[in-house]
């Protein structure tokens, strides 16, 4: 009897640590698949800025519904606060709705200084100074992703690993 | 009650306050200026006035509240919906019209490209013009331009500011709706300066009519002949015609059995036959109808109608 509790109280703990690692990568993933994401988007907007010359409000929220959470919301939620009738100042819009998605995402600090950036560069005169600016930011998110997809094959082994490691310890110390 | 939210909706918070604390009546508010740090004015009800913090008319500038540059900033954003690059085309002509049919003329820095005003920056004064809408100012003057119940090519003649833009687009619009003696016919607006429709995002703000369309910031000349293309309309409006392309295009339109209202500044049919470029429209009869508005206090008030023999169909006794 005792050695079937210790068989299912080693599967327990070692496949949690598998889970963990399990998670642990999965996060990694969806960061790669929201960097993806985020880089397309803003070659969209650069597009819907320099050729479709449509006002940023309309620009969101037709991002927003071609978009799935959390860049739907992030969108959506701009786009409301810009139509709304006590309204505020871009800059703060944009800085406010992008700490929202950075809450709601898996992108990285890192990530965000591209979008926050753009803050005094969205809505100006100048058609040519948007389309760089996103640009540049679209160049940085795609080398973060680029980074990214390097170090996490890595990374991936490394977490497994670990886990496992600490699982078998667990394992030797208490079974 | 729906103008005063579509000026609140334009305005810097802090003006956005200031006016909220106000009792001012948005039907008699004609126009609101900012200058960066100069006096917050308006010109209420035929007078100039400036206000106070708490929102109190002032005869003096001295308690007056002072435009700041965030002002300017903010109410500059809040114009263009956040995005002035979707106004390029305005701002190079200086103006932006708002939800409302609004108007708000912008001065600053002009940048020039080969001679031309390619556009302008350091925007620092903005003027926001009330549009109004009279409806039913054009009513009186129907019965002179209908020949046989067909609308003959007028021309309305008006110094600036005297409200030929406000009497054309009621023309429009009682031209398209019909009437119990005329019915409504399609009608075609060539509007270069977003004034007639006063279009947002296309949608005209000023009611054109139902059978009106509005080709939005459409250089005339060009304008004509897309609409007679496009839209075979049986009346082509236009507003301030005065190149010799426009009077080309009017020419070929007339040719192609349109019928035109159109609008020219000037003070008399005299002052017209001066000018090199309109000689042509009357002594060449082109025009059926001629409308001469009166000048001075009395914007919109028909001075007199003649036909094109010059004979007077109306003369309104003004005083003196």
């Amino acid at each position: 009897m005792e050695i079937i509790f210790k068989m299912a109280g080693s599967i327990l703990v070692l496949g949690s640590s598998g889970y963990f690692a399990y998670s642990l990568n999965a996060r990694l993933d969806q960061r790669g698949t929201e960097l993806r994401r985020l880089y397309s988007i803003l070659l969209q907007l650069k597009s819907e800025i320099q050729y479709m010359s449509n006002p940023l409000p309309i620009c969101f929220e037709k991002l927003g519904g071609q978009e799935q959470a959390p860049f739907s919301d992030w969108f959506f939620n701009m786009a409301r606060r810009l139509q709304d009738k006590d309204r505020m100042m871009f800059a703060d819009v944009w800085i406010e709705e992008t700490e929202q998605l950075y809450e709601q995402s898996a992108l990285k600090r890192e990530d965000m200084e591209p979008l926050f950036a753009l803050r005094d560069k969205l809505g100006t005169l100048d058609t040519a100074v948007q389309s760089k600016a996103l640009d540049y930011a679209a160049l940085q998110i795609e080398h973060n992703r680029k980074n990214l997809e390097e170090e996490s094959r890595q990374k991936k082994k490394m977490i497994l690993s670990i886990s496992l490691f600490v699982g078998f310890m667990t394992l030797i110390l208490f079974v | 009650m729906a103008k005063k939210e579509e000026i609140l909706k334009i305005v810097s918070a802090k003006l956005r306050r200031i006016l909220e604390q106000s009792q001012i009546d948005y039907e008699c508010l004609q126009e609101l200026r900012l200058r960066t740090n100069e006096p917050f004015i308006l010109l209420y009800a035929g007078g100039e006035y400036f206000m106070s913090e708490s929102g109190r008319l002032l005869r003096q500038a001295k308690e007056g509240y002072i435009v700041t540059a965030n002002d300017v900033k903010e109410t500059l954003e809040y114009i263009s919906s956040f995005s002035l690059y979707a106004y390029e085309d305005e701002i190079r002509q200086g103006f932006i019209t708002v939800q409302g049919g609004h108007r708000i003329g912008l001065a600053g820095k002009v940048i020039l490209e080969q001679g031309k005003v390619k556009s302008v920056k350091h925007i620092s004064f903005i003027n926001i013009r009330m549009s109004h809408e009279k409806k039913g100012c054009g009513a009186g003057i129907l019965p002179y331009i209908y020949e046989n119940d067909r609308i003959c090519h007028t021309l309305i003649i008006s110094p600036p500011g005297c409200g030929k833009t406000t009497l054309l687009r009621d023309i429009v619009r009682l031209v398209s709706n019909g009437d119990e003696i005329h019915p409504g016919i399609s009608v075609g607006v060539v509007d270069e300066r977003s004034e007639i429709g006063a279009c947002y995002l296309g949608i005209p703000q000023n009611d054109v009519g139902m059978r009106t369309d509005v080709l939005d910031c459409c250089p005339k000349a060009e304008g004509m002949l897309m609409m007679i293309r496009s839209m075979s309309p049986v009346v082509i409006a236009v507003d301030e015609i005065g190149k010799r392309e426009d009077i080309e295009a009017l020419a070929y339109v007339m040719n192609c059995g349109c019928q035109i209202i159109a609008t020219v500044h000037g003070s008399s049919i005299e002052d017209i036959k001066n000018k090199p470029i309109l000689r042509k429209l009357v002594e060449e009869k082109m025009f059926k109808r001629f409308v001469v508005l009166a000048g001075g206090k009395m914007p919109g008030q028909v001075e007199t109608i003649f036909d094109e023999r010059g004979s007077v169909l109306f003369a309104n006794k003004l005083p003196a």
